[in-house]
């Protein structure tokens, strides 16, 4: 039973420690005539959306960038 | 070396039941019991230790005849069949110097010292005396291996000039597919409950089947807890280069018949800093780590249960927008842990069910696994990623070990593996298609041992088959299938018992990897636009391995110069023009025969006079010829490494236990292929001590330096040479260790 237990804490420990995840968000632009156009900080399916399907301007899809390097 | 076993008293019957079996060890010459001496049962994954009087109490129902190690600080280490009786008593003799902290080898179960076949042996904890930041910097340390890197997260060991996948990596005898093909693919396993490494040089085709070309790295667990007992090991490392920390929890407890494990570790380092103080962008890293194993035994089955489960974020560095790259680029004045793009996630899952059945004169083996490489890339977006590959394989083994009178012991089985590699829709892009691939392989081994002579020969047949899947960008699908045959024959020869010569010859083959065959599209981390090639054959290659060993009483030496020779060497051939803004490289096949010579030779003296006092120093040389030698690349720089360490044995509270100081100094490599540039020769110094608190060592703490004069340099084996970033400068560690035995 002593082993079990501490067996048992040990997993529970572990697998806590192992398993935080935070929702990330950027920071997201477009390029137009050679400036950066800034959309602010997006997150989630915003953020997936963007990248997927750019940003439309008058009928103009922009390319979305959401990253700082 | 000397072995006095005594089987003292009657064998109690032929088949033993459950109980508990009493013995003692000894001084041989002394004969007062021996503090604290280790008994271990490898068949079984069990071990007891002795109490002050060298007493020791075996519970469980075992074999008549057993194969046991006995072991003790300050003794030499011995390991013998012997028929389990009650008051057992096993006599070891006293030894001057420790030359080996691991002696019994995984993939053999025999003592290195008796292993026809030179290999390398080494024990995590001795690695890890200059605390590293990664697996494959610890491996580095050993002869003949080196690491290429880009950066300190991504690292990937090579042994004698070959990486990637002409290396086969196992863990607890289940292969590793970890994308070793990419160049940029790290080795997705960390030091977390990790007992030893072994190194097999040069081809081991007939032990490991198809692509075990340049060698094989067979990492095992450490052991269980002692029969009985329980064991909390904690450990935490500051690095100050990275501003990394690696915490790791592990528990090992043990009952009569059934043993477990399981720990956890995380690992985060910032971008890591060169001698000229500025940052290397994007080389930032984390992993988290998880273990469990459980083992058990019941009469003469003996079972073991294994996970290992790896998450690491990879930062690519070497990336820029700048429109004319120079070094400077890729560098920045400040140090950032957060994650950006380009990065890789790689997720391992390692689980293998492994039976065993121990009989007096044979043992049989049943070995299948599951391993889940996921690999995701993203390179201009955060959420849709550039690649997406998923990789699943079921490899399995059934082995049979027989000992045929007394001087013949048989090997015989079949091995083999199912892999399946899919994309996954949510890419941007795919560099391979979707596949499968099977391999089978028969082989036979026998070994014939006379006296100080053994002698092995064995023989091996493999199928390789390999289907990919038709898509949209591979509008051709594929089926091919490749076989090999290999052979190996070996001789080791014990003069006396200070002089070991080995001789052996060995072939391996490797068949074409599905990049090499199916590219068609950019390799991000290793930034090339790669086109594979549909015609190409299984590289070939056969190895003389000689190796001579002296062991004696203040001095060790080692010298193992080889020679291996490759046909049908498979490379990259630069095409002259750029797509997508990258370099184009195609797979191509050389038509001229390589052969690879070279010495790995090392020297350990411990002086009469000097008792704290070891040197060791060893040297590694790989050299090509060949008609055509621009087409291989990667080729390591010869390594002098050097090491200076003081050993203390204090009896005080608090106990500084070891100072070592290591040099390694790597000669210029001028040879090099068409896209490389040469490298200059460099050295670093790196010091290190660790102390210990407690009667019982609780608690100990390891302080160092590594690169203490702040060197700036460049391994030749960097990925990040070619755009002039270099490898790391100084870093001041500090390791925090506590071991509780209860």
């Amino acid at each position: 039973m002593k082993n079990i237990s501490v067996l048992t804490a040990f997993s529970v420990l572990i697998l806590i420690v192992a398993s935080c995840k935070k929702e990330s968000c950027h920071e997201c632009h477009y390029d137009l005539d050679g400036q950066e156009v800034e959309l602010g900080k997006k997150c989630g399916d915003d953020l997936e959306n963007l990248e997927k399907d750019g940003y439309v301007v008058d009928d103009t899809i922009y390319e979305v960038h959401c990253h700082d390097h | 070396m000397r072995i006095y076993i005594s089987a003292i008293l009657v064998a109690l019957c032929h088949v033993i039941s459950a109980q508990v079996f009493e013995g003692r060890v000894l001084d041989v010459h002394t004969r007062e019991g021996i503090p604290f001496a280790q008994v271990s049962v490898h068949d079984y994954h069990l071990s007891v230790s002795c109490d002050e009087e060298g007493k020791f109490a075996l519970h469980g129902k075992f074999p008549e005849q057993i194969r046991v190690t006995v072991s003790a600080s300050g003794y030499d280490r011995i390991t013998e069949v012997i028929k389990l009786v009650n008051k057992l008593e096993l006599f070891l003799e006293e030894l001057h110097l420790d030359f080996d902290e691991v002696l019994v080898t995984a993939s053999g179960n025999e003592l290195k010292r008796n292993a026809i076949s030179y290999v390398e042996l080494k024990s995590i904890k001795e690695l890890n005396e200059l605390p590293k930041i990664s697996m494959g910097h610890m491996l580095e340390m050993i002869p003949g291996v080196y690491n290429a890197s880009t950066g300190p997260g991504i690292s990937k060991p090579v042994i004698r000039g070959f990486q990637g996948i002409r290396v086969l990596t196992f863990l607890n005898g289940i292969r590793m597919e970890g994308q070793q093909w990419g160049g940029d693919h790290g080795l997705g396993i960390s030091e977390l409950g990790i007992g030893s490494v072994e190194v097999l040089k040069g081809p081991a085709s007939l032990a490991y089947g198809a692509d075990a070309l340049g060698g094989v790295l067979y990492l095992s667990n450490e052991g269980y807890a002692d029969q009985f007992k329980h064991n909390i090991n904690f450990s935490s490392l500051f690095e100050s280069n990275t501003m990394g920390s690696v915490n790791s929890l592990l528990y090992k407890g043990s009952t009569k018949n059934v043993k477990y494990m399981i720990g956890g570790r995380f690992a985060s380092h910032a971008d890591y800093q060169l001698a000229s103080k500025a940052f290397v962008r994007n080389s930032r890293f984390q992993d988290q780590n998880l273990k469990f194993s459980m083992g058990w035994h019941k009469g003469k089955w003996v079972g073991n249960v294994r996970y290992d489960f790896s998450h690491s974020s990879i930062g690519i560095p070497g990336h820029t927008h700048d429109s004319i790259a120079t070094a400077v680029s890729f560098l920045s004045d400040e140090q950032v842990r957060k994650f950006s793009i380009p990065i890789q996630y790689l997720d391992n899952h390692v689980a293998s069910f492994e039976n065993k059945f121990v009989f007096d004169k044979h043992i049989a083996q049943i070995l299948v696994g599951y391993s889940l490489n996921q690999l995701i890339e993203h390179d201009e977006k955060v959420t849709i990623p550039e690649l997406f590959l998923s990789t699943h394989a079921i490899p399995y083994k059934v082995n049979l070990t027989s000992k045929v009178g007394t001087n013949v012991d048989l090997q015989y089985g079949w091995q083999g593996m199912y892999l399946q590699q899919n994309n996954n829709a949510k890419a941007m892009d795919r560099l391979v298609p979707d596949a499968n691939q099977l391999d089978n392989g028969l082989y036979f081994t026998s070994v014939w041992t006379k006296k100080r002579l053994r002698v092995l020969a064995g023989v091996r047949g493999d199928v390789r088959t390999l289907k990919s899947m038709q898509d949209v960008k591979f509008t051709d699908a594929l089926s091919i299938a490749y076989g090999g045959f290999n052979f190996s024959w070996g001789m080791s020869v014990n003069f006396n018992k200070n002089h070991v010569l080995r001789t052996n010859i060995t072939s391996g083959f490797r068949t074409p990897h599905l990049s090499e065959l199916m590219s068609n599209g950019v390799h991000h981390g290793s930034f090339r636009y790669e086109v594979g090639n549909r015609d190409l054959k299984s590289e070939k290659a056969l190895q003389l391995d000689l190796a001579y060993e002296f062991v004696g009483e203040h001095l060790s030496v080692v010298l193992n110069p080889f020679f291996n020779g490759i046909i049908d060497f498979v490379y990259l051939s630069p095409q002259g023009f750029t797509i997508d803004g990258l370099p184009v490289f195609n797979y191509e096949q050389s038509k001229s025969s390589v052969l690879q010579a070279g010495a790995d030779v090392g020297v350990h003296y411990h002086p009469h006079f000097a008792h704290i006092l070891h040197i060791e120093s060893s040297f590694s040389y790989l050299d090509l010829f060949s008609s055509n030698t621009s087409v291989y690349s990667f080729i390591p720089q010869p390594r002098w490494s050097n090491t200076l360490s003081t050993r203390f044995e204090m009896k005080s509270k608090v106990k500084v236990n070891n100072v070592i100081l290591q040099l390694n100094y790597f000669l210029p490599q001028t040879k090099v292929a068409q896209f490389e540039t040469m490298s200059v020769d460099y050295a670093t110094v790196d010091l290190g001590t660790q102390l210990s608190f407690g009667k019982s060592n609780l608690v100990s703490l390891q302080i160092g330096a590594r690169n203490i004069f702040n060197k700036q340099y460049t391994n030749h084996l960097s990925r990040l040479k070619n755009i002039g970033v270099s490898n790391s400068g100084r870093s001041f560690y500090i390791k925090l260790l506590a071991n509780l035995n209860f």
